[in-house]
């Protein structure tokens, strides 16, 4: 009784939205986006389902038959009838379909689809595994490729904060999602496939990172750490993982299957795609 | 042929022509709704070792959760078998459970007999698609002893996770390829029966408008059905080579020993089918619930016309919306937006039908017995559903929520609540024309009440945690620090799915016990106007001594040009009842 | 209940028939699609080397042929031409039978020219499509095995199958000429 009466009192009440939860704190730049037309969504929809509420508890009640009440014989096939539905169904529409649609075709023009160019933009690949992630940084010389080129602890990211991040996904075996909760990041990494993302962190701090499409037994366990810091802390950790520098770009070992961990070449990375 | 041989006679004399391999379609239906119901029950009992992970991550299974399973595992969950479970449970409840009660049972059921006619078709056909059910049944359990256990990839199966490279050890997920190739092939011979019989089998008067909406969402269905499974099948057929002799349609990357495939090619193919799937499974219940409205309002069915007009409409635009599943994958900008107006644009039929629902309501007369309060139920949970739609059509919301448990919430309240809903609302009102008894009023009011409060709490929780970030398919939430706060509510999902499941014990409880009681209904217990209340139970082989006339349509209630009564049989002439 | 005619029911039958060559359609519409997906993909052309494009072009003939010879034996029914008609049936039949030997010859030449199953992804999907077709042949051999052993019927069940014959060899026309442009 006791551990129920606990269980209650520690329920989350309402702080936002409509669904008693709170959406993960969001660090990045563009995200509100996301969050907005979610909120109108969730705004939007309450009202449409109260309404809905409203009339079918009004229905019950009045139109109950132990209160005596007597149908009335209407098809509601009357050109009216038919004009006042069709006109709520592109209320509806209007009002919640177009509205969200114009948000977010804005938002994907604007943000999402809208590249960042330029000397500041930290580019980073991205390549998960069966059953975890890894990362390379294309080093002093910015290119990937080249000998100079970084490639951390697995599971570990860095970035700077206040610098928009393009990374480019790829897979080393199925298919797997790239989730950054706290930035409402989300691609798939599809094998055979390239494919870009971008965001910018607005603090510091260190954030999940998740795999959000079904890769196998370990898939739960796919987490990774992504640490925004700032500018001078992200070089003095691209320098220490730099010094881990291996000699030999051998690939021999890629079909080594002691552990999931392993079968990933020391160093791997892929030519960057120009991205329109 | 056939159909001479059948009106003849009742040539069907022995037990096994008679319950066994019989061609009869109400016999049919019975062995689809036992089939359904079994699996039903297996998928619910796999949904709940699902919740009991997700609430008490590797703690033991109690032993009235079945836990002598897990003994080799320590009487834990492993992550292999929680990948198995919730595989395995979408799998067995959409093509095991929904499609053979919805489709196979009351299609079978409801389409002869109220359109009119002696049974379906092609009632040999009609065996044949139960049966070769039941050999995919077969083929689908008998992945449970093989060694590596059942498939594992998730019920969409995605290569290259399905294929042999995927690392899914063993031949599950191949067994699973082939039951469901099976299951396809049993479904395209019931649309076709199903399609041939509402176009050529209507009684005399039985127009396409006159036809109970029940029939127009079966037949919408069967079109889906018809033209998407086939589409299912070739991308199966080409995994099940994937996995079997060393093709690579589906592998891209460094999986692909020769030509690269391409891994979205199988999503495309999967998803081209899986959207027109889902409508597949509801329209039965839209058309079901328009019907029993009707019925319980005593009140025609608001805006009829409208309403079938807006169920094609929404059949025709689910076939050009398959992308929005996609959003994630990266493709062309120009295609995301196309997919999501387009999924925006169902709003308004949509829309409509659920309005004209409500205008049925609107100034009846409305009696509340089991199969409205199911109803009524299903109104409630396929707004939510509906609604919740919209989020994922939108593709900058879904970047958020797309594999979170928001999904899962939103496509159980449209699939599971309101199905489930809407088919025990059939299984209730249908009960005295199948088997000659009602089923218990008081059970079956309360078996409602307990399952209604249970799944709203449960897929309304569902969706508030993904909307929190949780995403699908994982062991244990808990591993992540931006879930870590939702272990609480996650466990109190799992006890109302505990409630919920308890709950169906008293729908058995009620089958059984009104069977054992064999109290016998009086004929047309609901007073409906539809052929299938025509004829007393029994229903004989054949159905009708005579071919039925229609006059009226389905929903004539209340009118007030007819004395007496508050209905007017389809097949009754209005003059009798106008005397005086 | 009142009996369904004779003519009601083929009217059925060639409504069911109809369905059925929808379904066909969209089956074969998607591993045709499939091709053309992958081929996109991989810049390629489908090639049969040496004499296996002629093997197969004599099988598209042969296949032709079968449904020349059914119309005729459909023409001699008719015209109530019973022996004829047998003929024609029979012709039917074993040439049909011939198309299959035909399409494993085909195969087997592939193979031995170097392009065996699980080679390449476009000459894979031919041996998926021109199998998935040769299996729904054989469902049409079944078909006219039947016609042939049934007595009695009126022509209706000669035409509905003749229907699907029909479009099965219209359906390998189409896919044979589109996976090799």
């Amino acid at each position: 009784m006791k551990t129920l009466y606990n269980k209650i009192k520690s329920k989350h009440i309402l702080y936002s939205g409509i669904w008693f939860q709170d959406l993960p704190k969001d660090v990045s730049v563009d995200g509100y986006r996301i969050d907005n037309v979610i909120s109108y969504t969730d705004l939007i929809i309450s009202i449409y389902f109260g309404i809905v509420v409203a009339l079918l508890a009004y229905f019950i009640y009045q139109y109950r038959a132990s209160k005596g009440h007597k149908a009335t014989y209407d098809h509601g096939d009357k050109r009216k009838n038919v004009l006042v539905t069709g006109g709520l169904g592109l209320l509806v529409f209007f009002s919640v379909d177009v509205v969200i649609e114009t948000m977010a075709f804005k938002d994907l023009r604007e943000a999402f689809w809208n590249f960042p160019k330029g000397e500041n933009v930290v580019r980073i690949e991205v390549m998960p595994q069966q059953y975890a992630w890894n990362f390379c940084y294309p080093g002093p010389d910015n290119e990937f490729g080249t000998d100079d080129d970084i490639i951390p602890t697995q599971n570990q990211m860095h970035v700077p904060v206040n610098t928009p991040i393009v990374i480019q996904l790829a897979s080393w075996d199925v298919i797997h999602s790239f989730y950054l909760p706290n930035f409402r990041v989300k691609q798939d990494a599809v094998p055979g496939m390239i494919t870009p993302l971008w965001f910018q962190a607005k603090e510091t701090g260190v954030y999940d990172i998740a795999c959000a499409e079904l890769c196998g037994n370990g898939h739960y366990r796919m987490k990774g750490y992504l640490t925004v810091e700032t500018k001078e802390d992200y070089q003095s950790w691209l320098n220490e993982n730099s010094v881990q520098e291996t000699e030999s770009d051998e690939w021999d070992d890629w079909d080594d299957e002691e552990d999931d961990d392993s079968g990933v070449p020391e160093n791997w990375s892929w030519t960057w795609e120009p991205i329109k | 042929m056939g159909a001479n041989k059948i009106m003849s006679s009742n040539n069907q004399t022995s037990f096994i022509s008679k319950y066994i391999f019989s061609t009869d379609h109400k016999v049919i239906a019975k062995q689809f709704m036992a089939l359904g119901t079994f699996f039903l029950f297996f998928g619910g009992a796999m949904a709940m070792l699902i919740r009991w992970q997700l609430a008490y991550p590797e703690q033991k299974v109690p032993w009235w959760l079945l836990g002598f399973i897990f003994e080799k595992d320590g009487g834990i969950i492993t992550p292999d078998m929680y990948n198995q479970l919730f595989t395995m449970h979408g799998t067995i409840m959409i093509f095991w459970a929904i499609t053979p009660l919805l489709i196979g049972a009351f299609g079978n059921f409801l389409i002869p007999l109220q359109i009119g006619t002696h049974d379906m078709a092609f009632p040999k056909l009609n065996m044949l698609s139960f049966w070769t059910m039941f050999l995919a049944s077969l083929v689908l359990l008998s992945s449970y002893i093989l060694p590596n256990g059942a498939a594992s990839g998730g019920w969409t199966s995605y290569p290259p996770l399905s294929s042999p490279s995927g690392g899914i050890p063993g031949l599950g997920q191949t067994i699973w390829t082939l039951a469901l190739i099976l299951m396809g092939v049993s479904t395209m011979m019931g649309a076709i029966n199903y399609i041939s019989t509402v176009v050529r089998l209507r009684a005399r008067g039985m127009d396409y408008f006159k036809m109970p909406l029940s029939i127009w969402g079966l037949f919408l269905a069967s079109i889906l059905n018809s033209v998407f499974v086939p589409v299912i099948a070739a991308g199966l057929i080409l995994l099940l080579l994937d996995q079997t002799i060393g093709t690579e349609f589906f592998l891209a990357g460094r999986l692909a020993s020769g030509d690269p495939g391409d891994p979205l090619l199988f999503q495309h193919v999967f998803w081209i089918f899986g959207h027109p799937e889902v409508y597949i499974l509801i329209l039965p219940v839209w058309g079901i619930v328009s019907d029993l409205l009707s019925v319980f309002s005593r009140k025609p069915a608001y805006g009829y016309k409208v309403t079938a007009i807006a169920m094609s409409t929404v059949v025709a635009l689910s076939s050009l919306v398959w992308g929005h599943h996609m959003y994630t994958t990266g493709m062309s900008p120009l295609l995301g937006k196309s997919f999501m107006f387009l999924t925006l644009l169902i709003s308004i039929p949509s829309s409509m039908f659920f309005l004209n629902w409500l205008g049925t309501l609107w100034r009846g007369s409305l009696h509340f017995d089991t199969p409205m309060l199911f109803s009524i139920g299903v109104i409630w949970v396929f707004g939510i559903g509906g609604l919740t739609g919209l989020y994922n059509a939108t593709v900058t919301a879904d970047i958020y929520l797309h594999d979170t448990m928001f999904v899962v919430g939103h496509f159980h309240y449209t699939l599971a609540a309101s199905v489930m809903l809407g088919s025990f609302a059939a299984i209730y009102y249908w009960f005295p024309c199948m088997f000659g008894i009602k089923l218990d009023s008081m059970l079956g009011k309360i078996h409602f009440w307990g399952s209604f409060i249970s799944l709203n709490y449960v897929f309304f929780n569902m969706m508030a945690v993904g909307y929190a970030g949780q995403h699908r398919r994982i062991y244990n939430p808990s591993e992540y620090s931006f879930l870590k706060h939702l272990s609480g509510i996650n466990e109190w999902i799992t006890i109302f799915s505990f409630i919920l499941g308890a709950f169906q014990a008293l729908f058995l409880i009620n089958i059984i016990w009104s069977l054992f009681k064999n109290e016998k209904s009086e004929k047309n217990p609901w007073h409906a106007t539809t052929l299938e209340w025509t004829v007393e139970y029994p229903i004989p082989h054949g159905n009708f001594i005579h071919e039925p006339i229609v006059f009226n349509g389905p929903h004539e209630y209340s009118r007030p040009d007819i004395l007496d009564r508050d209905w007017l049989g389809q097949d009754e002439k209005e003059d009798d009842f106008k005397h005086g | 209940m009142d009996k369904i005619t004779i003519d009601q029911n083929d009217q059925i039958v060639r409504t069911g028939i109809i369905l059925a060559m929808a379904s066909v359609i969209m089956l074969f519409g998607t591993l045709l699609s499939s091709f053309f997906v992958l081929k996109i993909r991989l810049v390629e052309k489908l090639v049969l080397p040496g004499n296996t494009f002629s093997i197969g072009l004599t099988n598209s003939v042969i296949l032709v042929c079968t449904s020349i010879s059914y119309m005729f034996a459909e023409k001699m029914y008719e015209k109530r031409k019973y022996s004829a008609y047998e003929i024609w049936l029979l012709i039917t039949i074993i040439s049909g039978y011939g198309f299959i030997l035909g399409q494993l010859l085909l195969w087997s030449e592939l193979t031995t020219a170097g392009i065996p199953l699980t080679r390449g992804q476009l000459s894979d999907m031919f041996y998926v499509i021109s199998g998935v077709h040769g299996l729904h042949i054989l469902c049409g051999q079944g078909l006219l095995l039947w016609v042939q052993l049934s007595k009695n019927n009126n022509g209706r069940r000669i035409n509905n199958v003749g229907l699907f014959w029909h479009f099965l060899t219209i359906l390998w026309i189409i896919m044979f000429t589109t996976v090799l442009v």
